[in-house]
């Protein structure tokens, strides 16, 4: 990365993983900056979805999936960590939103629970989160009512609630945005701008203006290579590589 | 062609509709003879002095589809966790069809190995002079209550959305957490349906109890005491008895209150599911 790189929260080394035979990612070797937001970009099945559910071994629930190279998180190795302790510490945001059938408060409390937070925290770490998704006012009448009520917009927000409450130190975002409407859209977008002074935010959008909108560094991969990283304004309006230009200027996608 | 499938609609309602008619019907001119308390209340079954009190009957029902159940719950449920959450694929292409052909052994098939392999096993561990009762029959009924309970389980836990597993992992969450909080909350629908089939299937059966239970019209002192059900008596006098006799009627009056029992059981997880489905999608 050109620009000056402050602490590293994901360093990516040489990173190739395969399912069975098929290579899905190649060599992949990037700086991922902490409490920044990073968008990865390119077309569809250039393997961005595969990076991220990398980070935080996702891709173990797969027997068939095997990996080359290092990923490190906060200076450890990500086959170091009690996996479990890493997903606390790397949430994630899947693309549509899932909310377990539980209720609104249940949802949060979950995540509590399993990682041993005290009874009688769980109420105030609950209601912290929803204030911090901006989503305490619009559910705080109705929060032991299903889950499954919530508009699509809400629900996304309360799994983004549901990741926060356990204090990561990084959110991994697969398209949030990608089941839900213009509004509900622009709120997430405006959340993922709050976060990022807290979280280091790795976003995964195939939508380049979101992608100009949020992110301070971009990342484009292409057929399971990193082509270019850089910061946002640079990547777009200055592109080292040829594929980056055409990408960013709408000629393959 | 529309009307085709509304007629044969209405004919099935109307088949339903009929039997429970003939029932009530048949129950009514018994309760014209037999008073309904007597009926309730009493533990002696003698027809011929007299005598319609169904309680022995209908405790041991309860008792032999009780123990059923305290054994093919279990057993089911856990066998279909770990077909869905554990077992190999190839493991489980081979186990699922296993499961599924037991359910094609006819139940006189299962009340003879009743009488061949479970009465002399029972005769031997309990040391009793006889292993035909309640605890035989539950035992084969719980042997045939297995494959539905199984199937049935199986493919409502296969059905929880995989995007519920990996959201539980995201937040940090084991295997066996995810499974326990996430995955069987979200099967329950299913499980209490697969369990309500079972419970159908084992209070509904007629031969393998028949076959398997020792036929004594007596109150159960307990799981190795000989018992009739409501099925097998019913299959036993309904040959013998004068038609329109009191007898006849009374014999409807006990599936009559076999259907009320069937019935409450499925109203209830009617009910159940109800309450959990609001909070599902």
């Amino acid at each position: 990365m050109n620009a000056i790189t402050p602490f590293v929260a994901v360093d990516v080394q040489s990173w190739s993983l395969f399912f069975g035979t098929r290579r899905i990612l190649h060599q992949i070797t990037l700086q991922i900056p902490a409490k920044q937001v990073t968008a990865l970009i390119g077309p569809s099945g250039c393997g961005k979805s595969t990076l991220l559910r990398s980070f935080n071994r996702m891709h173990e629930i797969n027997a068939e999936a095997h990996y080359e190279g290092k990923i490190y998180i906060e200076q450890k190795d990500i086959f170091q960590w009690e996996v479990t302790t890493l997903r606390r510490q790397v949430g994630m945001i899947f693309q549509k939103p899932v909310p377990f059938p539980k209720s609104i408060f249940d949802n949060i409390a979950y995540g509590l629970k399993i990682n041993g937070c005290p009874p009688s925290e769980i109420k105030g770490r609950v209601e912290e989160a929803l204030q911090k998704s901006y989503l305490f006012n619009e559910v705080k009448d109705k929060l032991h009512e299903p889950a499954t009520r919530l508009s699509g917009g809400q629900q996304q927000r309360l799994c983004i609630a549901r990741t926060i409450a356990l204090q990561p130190r990084i959110i991994l975002m697969d398209e949030p945005c990608s089941a839900l409407d213009p509004i509900s859209t622009a709120k997430i977008e405006e959340l993922i701008g709050e976060l990022a002074q807290q979280y280091t935010i790795v976003l995964v959008t195939h939508n380049m203006q979101q992608a100009i909108r949020i992110a301070d560094y971009t990342a484009f991969m292409y057929l399971g290579e990193l082509i270019e990283a850089n910061n946002t304004a640079e990547l777009f309006q200055n592109p080292q590589q040829e594929l980056t230009r055409n990408y960013v200027q709408g000629n393959f996608g | 062609m529309q009307l085709a499938f509304q007629a044969s609609g209405f004919f099935c309602i109307a088949v339903l509709g009929g039997i429970l008619l003939m029932l009530l019907w048949n129950s009514i001119a018994f309760f014209t003879d037999v008073p309904l308390f007597f009926f309730l209340s009493g533990t002696v079954w003698q027809p011929e002095n007299q005598q319609y009190g169904i309680l022995s009957l209908l405790v041991s029902t309860l008792l032999v589809t009780i123990g059923a159940m305290a054994m093919a719950i279990p057993i089911g449920i856990g066998t279909a966790l770990y077909l869905a959450e554990y077992a190999l694929p190839v493991l489980r292409n081979w186990l699922k069809p296993a499961v599924e052909m037991l359910a094609a052994i006819p139940s006189v098939v299962i009340g003879f190995i009743g009488i061949v392999v479970i009465n002399p096993a029972i005769m031997a561990i309990a040391k009793t002079s006889n292993g035909l009762n309640a605890l035989n029959g539950s035992v084969l009924l719980a042997t045939m209550a297995l494959p539905t309970i199984i199937t049935v389980a199986e493919d409502a836990i296969r059905a929880v959305p995989q995007a519920f597993r990996e959201a539980s992992y995201g937040l940090g969450a084991s295997k066996w957490a995810t499974l326990q909080k996430i995955v069987v909350p979200a099967a329950y629908p299913g499980m209490i349906a697969a369990i309500m089939l079972g419970i159908g299937r084992a209070i509904g059966e007629t031969m393998t109890v028949l076959m398997a239970t020792g036929n004594a019209i007596a109150f159960p002192k307990g799981m190795l005491s000989s018992v009739r059900t409501i099925t097998a008596n019913i299959a036993i006098e309904m040959g013998e008895v004068p038609f329109f006799s009191t007898h006849y009627y009374g014999l409807f009056a006990t599936a009559l209150v076999l259907f009320i029992i069937s019935f409450a059981v499925n109203f209830a997880a009617e009910k159940v599911t109800a309450h959990i489905r609001k909070f599902q999608i």
